[in-house]
């Protein structure tokens, strides 16, 4: 197998000739400028090993971490605190959805008592048509089969949720600074604002103000005013709660304020 | 066998050199004098190796650049400067070569040829001219570097131990063993 070229009596260059070639101008400006490529230095794998070692090490702690959450909750009994918070939570899904549809999953989640996972995909149509809003949501539910009268109990005041929060009776989109300010946040009969979060633009800046009650608090409607101008606000995070103390969540709002 | 007066200096020449080191390490500036007495021979040995000339020159130019970079890691210890950068010689031209941007070439003269075929107790003609030329081109890379040092560069067991980092006693041996692989391809003992 050849390995080289060969050249024989190739003509020979002076020493004179190769001196004229020296530059060392250009050695100097090349080893000045010259660097190492990040990812050819020791250091960046190291960097890089190290990480990846804290993510892996991270990883794997969360994951053993969950085994034994899992282990947890399979060994205790389900108390009717647990089920209680897992309707709240189903509550909080199926708020904004027609008594129809509410029955609907209400029925699917109760026919597969052990573990079950539900896609939906809910389409409120409910008078005000611009509130079509297409909420994908999956629900976990682990329930035991001696626990389904506790949620059959809460079956019936899940099939009676069907309200959209409003503020002087406007859910999204122009309200007037009259109305924003004078009015309250309002769900229905049952149940009783406890708090919200509000996202405007003060002259600071944008701000998001976590409120309790139902009520824009005057510290707002003052930065609103000193400012001026119509925005858009966002009312987030809303909850309610009832007479027996069950607490829901509602979907946002979003309003035009003008002022003219 | 002659000497290569350049490898091999008198001490007052290697303390002249250390301090043209020293000088260089404070201020890159200061590497011109060292530039100037070993650019030849670097390139000598770097276009030994090559056949492209302006290519060789552009390797010796790395060479020199990596050296400046690299002088603050260099240590005296006995081994002449030289031998360093004979050494990131050797380094930049395999990059090169694996870079495709040069084949790897042995250049010999027919002087060199000659003395091969009487080495080998055989007689100098046309045929076994081609032979040998075949022979050398079907030597392995580590054993052609050590015939190129030894019988065509002409440089001392010493030298050839300290560019290769091996004892001298080493390169001797592997010197010869070299020699006599390529003996028995010549006298198609081993393909």
């Amino acid at each position: 197998m050849k390995h080289f070229k060969v050249n024989l009596d190739r003509k020979k260059l002076t020493d004179e000739y190769i001196q004229s070639k020296q530059n060392f101008e250009t050695v100097l400006k090349g080893a000045k400028s010259s660097k190492v490529n990040i990812w050819k230095s020791g250091w960046f794998y190291g960097t890089i090993g190290l990480s990846s070692l804290a993510v892996l090490v991270g990883v794997s702690m969360s994951n053993s971490k969950n085994l034994m959450n899992d282990k947890i909750i399979t060994q205790t009994p389900i108390t009717d605190e647990v089920v209680l918070s897992q309707v709240v939570d189903n509550n909080v899904q199926l708020a904004s959805t027609t008594p129809t549809e509410t029955k609907a999953i209400e029925t699917a989640v109760l026919s597969e008592p052990v573990v079950k996972e539900i896609k939906v995909q809910q389409v409120s149509s409910s008078a005000d048509e611009n509130l079509e809003k297409v909420v994908t949501t999956s629900i976990k539910t682990v329930i035991e089969e001696e626990t389904q009268s506790v949620v059959k109990e809460a079956e019936k005041k899940v099939s009676s949720i069907s309200a959209i929060p409003s503020l002087s009776g406007v859910h999204r989109g122009d309200i007037t600074w009259e109305k924003f300010k004078e009015g309250k946040i309002f769900i229905d009969e049952t149940r009783e604002v406890k708090s919200f979060n509000v996202q405007y633009t003060s002259r600071l800046g944008d701000k998001t103000v976590s409120v309790s009650g139902d009520k824009i608090p005057d510290e707002i409607l003052q930065d609103l005013e000193k400012l001026g101008l119509n925005q858009t606000i966002f009312i987030t995070n809303l909850v309610a709660e009832d007479a027996s103390g069950l607490k829901f969540r509602f979907v946002s709002m979003d309003f035009n304020l003008k002022f003219k | 066998m002659s000497v290569n007066p350049l490898y091999h200096q008198t001490n007052s020449r290697l303390m002249e050199e250390l301090d043209w080191i020293q000088r260089a390490k404070a201020d890159p500036a200061h590497f011109a004098p060292l530039y100037k007495k070993y650019h030849v021979q670097i390139f000598r040995y770097v276009y030994q190796r090559m056949d492209d000339e302006e290519m060789a020159f552009d390797v010796t130019s790395q060479v020199f650049m990596k050296a400046l970079k690299n002088l603050h890691k260099y240590e005296y210890r006995g081994v002449p400067f030289v031998s360093w950068l004979y050494r990131i010689a050797k380094s930049e031209l395999y990059q090169a070569f694996r870079d495709n941007k040069a084949d790897r070439t042995v250049n010999i003269d027919t002087v060199q040829v000659i003395g091969f075929i009487e080495e080998f107790d055989q007689d100098e003609n046309e045929e076994n001219r081609e032979r040998l030329l075949k022979s050398l081109s079907k030597l392995k890379e580590e054993d052609m570097q050590l015939l190129e040092m030894r019988f065509f560069e002409k440089r001392s067991f010493k030298e050839i131990g300290e560019i290769l980092e091996i004892t001298e006693n080493n390169a001797k041996v592997k010197s010869f063993r070299a020699l006599d692989k390529l003996k028995k391809i010549f006298l198609n003992k081993i393909e």
